[in-house]
């Protein structure tokens, strides 16, 4: 778990976005190429106060959507990362039991009453916030963005917690009571699909199903992570990993491969890919033996044909 | 006007396999009025409304077109051809012959045929589907391999082992000091009450090893996705398959599907298909996983009708020693409960001694109650009586 703070950037973005064209216009300003779909969906989510589910293969750009509206508002990103075995005190709240005792004994030196000791241990500077509440117990009057990661890791029970958090954006703590969000932060959850998620979640949240980019979005996503990068490179980087997703691979290349790839070409200082180079750097792109033998096997100068080169 | 027009474009959504729930209905309402009616935003507005997964995601658009576009009520399904869904009639009970049926379609087919077994227990009408269940497995036709895969989804749901997480309080093996510190919190710091843990059942490692030779391919189509659908068992079995020789294949089918598995293994090894060689088969994968895979800790399912070509003596060490090996072995016999073909399964007769459980499973009926003492075997390590 992790949460991750942003220095303020657009504090009247919100403001200004009007239209779902001016979001976009937006996103593309803090580096995030997208689609009108996905762009409605985000509009939409901000306007109905709805979480998103976003769904898609891994590496297609989904937490990076949480991580940019983030930048976009400049609001923080609070970032749950989710796992087997993820439970409501990992995620949620949990008490600073050292810190408790430590005052317990502060107290009983000064002969304190035990009555108000019971009070005072479950004062709020115990608590220890876990994501989750850190969203909700916002004191900040701009909306945290909220990102649940990989939903799809974690058990059906916490899935179930999930749903009592986000349909109200309020906790019951015993101790101190019941604590509701001022301002509901924007919740994006994502999912990679290696389970399916339970309807009663998906049902409180709009959905958008994120695909492998088209060539030409492909590129701009390029361009806009690694402005260096000279076009010609970018365009056969694109259209190689094309061409390589269209393969029976176990795991096809997502946006996130090509970037990296790109960035290891621009490290390698290659102005233009040749099957060497596809050959020495081909675990930037495929992470599974059985891709890379199917991929020498198939022949990589086979890949570079429609090149031209 | 146009509340109406989402309220119908909705049904006809759910009449095509979409579940948009009412909750969806709303949000799309709500959407359109923040979007407007541009076509293009007012489709997209929709779409992230009422899509709950990728095939409805993929489906949307399509049948936006044909809705607003006002051809629906010609011919829907038509339109759906191209699409991996494919369906006759309004009720999607009957299939057709087809190389792909979409889990929606067979999520409908598994509703109807739900519906109908329940009606059968009241009535003595026939069924096509109460005879999906009784039909033997070998004699499925391609359409009805389809339908039975998705059938077994819902004939194993009661025997699904419940896993919890959780180490459990109240039990005797190890002092919980968080949750004692805890309660002691309330009592000025005085532990008063002592918490325990007990540590949480583990499910035993299901190990699938399958005979994929010409005569079982049929049966496996059906065997093995139902085994692997098994939840909290399936996704962490390990599957072997094996002809002349054994492979492991649990890291391919978790990528791509069980029939596209086995085209790659053929693929890769020319004479894969020369004929069943149990014993080889079993000495490789005890061998190779014996130390890693095989232990007290697994329970072993082999898939085979006991056809066999392979030296016998080998397959008597082989499977002594993976009796010796492991928790429980299970033999699953598609042919068992036929006395006229099982006089042929000659290595099952040979084994029997190291088989702690020999089960029929010719047809689905019978692969329920596989499952039901699978179950039993993986959470509790018990079964109720061998053989």
């Amino acid at each position: 778990m992790k949460v991750q703070e942003n220095k303020l950037m657009g504090s009247e973005m919100w403001e200004e976005i009007e239209t779902i064209e001016d979001l976009e216009r937006a996103l593309r300003s803090v580096g995030y190429v997208t689609e009108r779909s996905l762009s409605t969906a985000i509009f939409l989510s901000l306007r109905l106060n709805k979480p998103l589910f976003l769904e898609g293969e891994p590496g297609v750009g989904k937490t990076d959507v949480a991580i940019r509206i983030s930048k976009l508002f400049g609001t923080r990103l609070i970032r749950l990362q989710c796992y087997e075995g993820i439970d409501a005190s990992s995620a949620l709240y949990d008490w600073d039991y050292p810190r408790q005792l430590l005052f317990i004994r502060l107290l009983e030196t000064e002969a304190a009453d035990r009555s108000q000791i019971a009070k005072d241990i479950y004062d709020k500077r115990f608590l220890i916030k876990r994501p989750l509440l850190d969203a909700i117990w916002n004191q900040e009057s701009r909306p945290p963005v909220l990102l649940i990661d990989e939903v799809d890791r974690s058990d059906e029970e916490f899935e179930a917690f999930l749903l009592e958090v986000l349909s109200d954006f309020q906790v019951t703590i015993p101790e101190i009571g019941t604590l509701k969000a001022q301002v509901p932060p924007y919740v994006i959850i994502t999912s990679n699909r290696t389970r399916d998620v339970h309807d009663a979640l998906k049902r409180r949240c709009l959905y958008h199903w994120i695909g492998y980019p088209d060539p030409e979005k492909e590129y701009q996503i390029l361009l806009s992570h690694i402005p260096d990068i000279e076009e010609r490179l970018a365009r056969q980087v694109v259209n190689l990993i094309q061409k390589i997703r269209t393969m029976e691979l176990l795991k096809k290349p997502g946006v996130s491969e090509s970037i990296d790839w790109a960035r290891a070409l621009l490290q390698l200082q290659a102005g233009e890919i040749t099957p060497s180079l596809i050959e020495s750097t081909l675990g930037c792109i495929v992470k599974y033996k059985e891709d890379h033998e199917l991929l020498r096997e198939k022949g990589i100068p086979s890949l570079m044909e429609p090149l031209g080169t | 006007m146009i509340g109406k027009k989402i309220v119908h474009f909705v049904s006809f959504l759910r009449e095509m396999g979409f579940r948009a729930p009412q909750s969806a209905l709303l949000n799309s309402a709500e959407a359109v009025i923040n979007i407007g009616l541009e076509k293009e935003y007012f489709q997209d507005a929709l779409k992230c409304a009422l899509c709950s997964d990728q095939w409805e995601w993929s489906n949307f658009d399509k049948l936006f077109d044909l809705y607003f576009c006002g051809s629906h009520q010609k011919s829907p399904h038509k339109e759906l051809q191209d699409s991996p869904i494919r369906v006759e009639g309004k009720v999607p009970g009957i299939l057709r012959e087809t190389d792909r049926l979409d889990k929606k379609v067979c999520s409908v087919v598994v509703e109807e045929v739900n519906y109908q077994i329940l009606d059968l227990a009241s009535s003595l009408g026939y069924s096509p589907f109460s005879a999906l269940v009784r039909k033997e497995i070998q004699s499925f036709s391609n359409t009805e391999i389809q339908a039975a895969q998705a059938l077994i989804k819902n004939i194993m749901r009661p025997f699904r082992p419940q896993r919890t997480r959780r180490l459990k309080r109240r039990g005797k093996n190890r002092l919980d000091l968080k949750y004692t510190m805890r309660a002691a919190l309330k009592n000025h710091g005085w532990p008063l009450r002592i918490f325990y843990l007990s540590k949480k059942k583990r499910l035993k490692r299901l190990v699938i090893i399958a005979d994929v030779s010409g005569s079982m391919q049929r049966f496996n189509a059906v065997v093995i996705p139902f085994l692997l659908g098994l939840k909290g068992i399936g996704p962490k079995a390990e599957v072997f398959v094996f002809s002349t020789k054994a492979k492991r294949i649990t890291e391919l089918i978790r990528h791509v599907s069980l029939q596209d598995a086995l085209k790659r293994i053929t693929g890769e090894t020319p004479d894969w298909s020369g004929g069943t060689r149990i014993g080889e088969s079993l000495s490789f994968i005890n061998k190779v996983y014996g130390k890693t895979l095989l232990n007290k800790g697994s329970v072993v399912a082999i898939i085979s009708d006991g056809w066999d070509l392979g030296p016998k003596p080998m397959l008597l060490k082989e499977m002594r020693t993976l009796h010796e090996r492991v928790h429980r072995v299970l033999w699953v016999n598609p042919i068992a409960g036929d006395p006229k073909l099982s006089v042929m399964s000659q290595a099952v007769k040979i084994c029997m001694p190291y088989i702690d459980y020999h089960l029929p499973a010719g047809s689905l009926k019978e692969l329920s109650k596989a499952a039901s003492l699978l179950g039993r075997l993986l959470t509790n390590g018990k079964g109720l009586l061998r053989r």
